[in-house]
């Protein structure tokens, strides 16, 4: 966990602090970075979030962990590349892939499955379930980290799962 | 509580994120309702294969680069984005205007010919391909070796299997380095697929494959050509990412993943002046 001292080190622009920082919260970071903007563009962003949080570190009042506050960051960086019209876009399956290696080949095709249908919900509902599912946020850290009121989180997170379910369906998916 | 109130608050249930007094009632009306109970079952088998997606550990050239960034620039100046599609796109968009769009990778289309159903389906597979290498380039390249007969092999003894010796058989340039080579069989050709690692730990696929074969991999994807290193190369914008194509020889080259233009430039030059064994 990012602690006073590293805070205060990095507020004086020490890159000792700097570093420890990064260190201590760069994977979850990344992890968000792949599942919203893609493998090949995740170390860019990535990079763009840490530039942006030392150069903001004066701004966190310590109102909220560090580590909502670095999310909120990193969403919003995410979201402003994807805007900035690299929205992943994808062709719909039209013919069943032929299997030589079944299993390997559906735990690949589950994983590719998922991976599309998150591709094709709208960013801002990625950000709300992959900060749920994979990061683990209460509906209270999301609300911090996107901005939006904790009383909507519920109700977004039900339609991301509807709509990702329903992507599911229509790449094929059998439960 | 019916259905409709069920349906309204069953994420905060599912997340634990909801009342005592109301997760009882809840639980009440799921003990009764298969269609609800089906639904939750749902946002629980979401939630296990959301859970198994891996994710690869950041590059270790990451911090690094952060820091040669915060050398570089004050901590006041808005950042500028390094090596993205997005800032590319005006001057290939540019470019676009003043050459002209005649021949492009669907244009090296010769002698060999495969069924229009067929080509469609190499579209779409490919397409899959490229859609899953911009966010996985592993599971990615997992799954395209599954559909395609396809041998693993050295590079330098690749021309046992298509008679010349791909370019990657004599090296890469500078800050590239070679993961696999796979000798691939497609319905529109034989192909040497190479495998890239740039020292970012990005990953960048190179085809290669005889003049004289269809490569119709992008289908309607519009084209922009512009020279690089003297030579005409063909660039597709795929939703993100950028593939060029360009003649070297008597084999085309395809790259997958590129960067930019300059990227194709020095991958260009570098083919040019290395010597074929």
């Amino acid at each position: 966990m990012v602690d006073a001292a590293v805070l205060a080190g990095c507020r004086s622009c020490e890159r000792g602090a700097q570093q420890r920082l990064y260190e201590l919260s760069h994977r979850q970071v990344y992890r968000l970075m792949v599942r919203m903007v893609g493998l090949q563009d995740a170390t860019d962003v990535t990079q763009q979030v840490f530039l942006q949080v030392f150069r903001k570190i004066d701004q966190f009042a310590g109102h909220s962990k560090f580590e909502t506050w670095l999310y909120r960051l990193a969403s919003n960086e995410a979201l402003q590349h994807l805007r900035k019209g690299r929205r992943w876009k994808f062709q719909p399956l039209t013919q069943e892939p032929v299997s030589r290696h079944a299993s390997e080949e559906d735990r690949n095709e589950n994983k590719e499955l998922i991976e599309r249908a998150l591709s094709k919900i709208e960013p801002e509902l990625r950000a709300i379930f992959v900060l749920r599912e994979i990061e683990g946020l209460t509906y209270r850290e999301i609300a911090e980290a996107i901005e939006i009121p904790e009383g909507t989180v519920g109700s977004r997170l039900n339609r991301a799962r509807r709509e990702l379910q329903q992507h599911l369906a229509d790449l094929g998916w059998e439960p | 509580m019916n259905c409709l109130e069920v349906q309204e608050s069953l994420a905060a249930y599912f997340d634990g994120e909801i009342a005592a007094d109301v997760r009882s009632v809840m639980e009440t009306h799921l003990g009764q309702c298969s269609a609800c109970t089906r639904d939750l079952a749902g946002f629980k088998q979401l939630s296990v294969m959301t859970h198994a997606l891996q994710t690869p550990p950041p590059p270790d050239s990451l911090w690094a680069q952060i820091e040669q960034q915060l050398d570089q620039r004050p901590l006041a100046v808005s950042v500028e984005r390094p090596r993205t599609w997005a800032s590319l796109a005006p001057r290939l968009f540019a470019l676009a205007a003043t050459v002209i769009v005649a021949v492009g990778l669907g244009s090296f289309i010769h002698d060999s010919w495969i069924a229009q159903g067929e080509h469609d389906q190499l579209v779409v597979e490919f397409g899959q391909y490229v859609d899953g290498f911009r966010r996985d380039p592993i599971a990615a390249q997992q799954i395209f070796l599954a559909k395609y007969e396809n041998q693993l092999v050295d590079p330098q003894q690749a021309i046992q299997h298509v008679g010349y010796h791909p370019a990657v058989a004599r090296g890469l340039p500078e800050g590239y380095t070679l993961v696999s080579t796979h000798v691939v069989t497609m319905p529109c050709c034989t192909c040497v697929q190479a495998i890239c690692k740039r020292s970012d730990g990005s990953t960048l696929a190179i085809f290669e494959h005889d003049e004289n074969q269809t490569i119709d991999w992008f289908g309607d994807s519009p084209e922009t050509m512009t020279a690089c290193h003297n030579k005409q190369c063909c660039f597709v914008q795929l939703d993100g990412q950028l593939a060029a194509s360009w003649r070297q020889g008597t084999r085309h080259i395809t790259m997958l993943g590129v960067e930019n233009v300059a990227e194709v430039s020095q991958m260009v030059a570098w083919m040019d002046e290395s010597k074929a064994p």
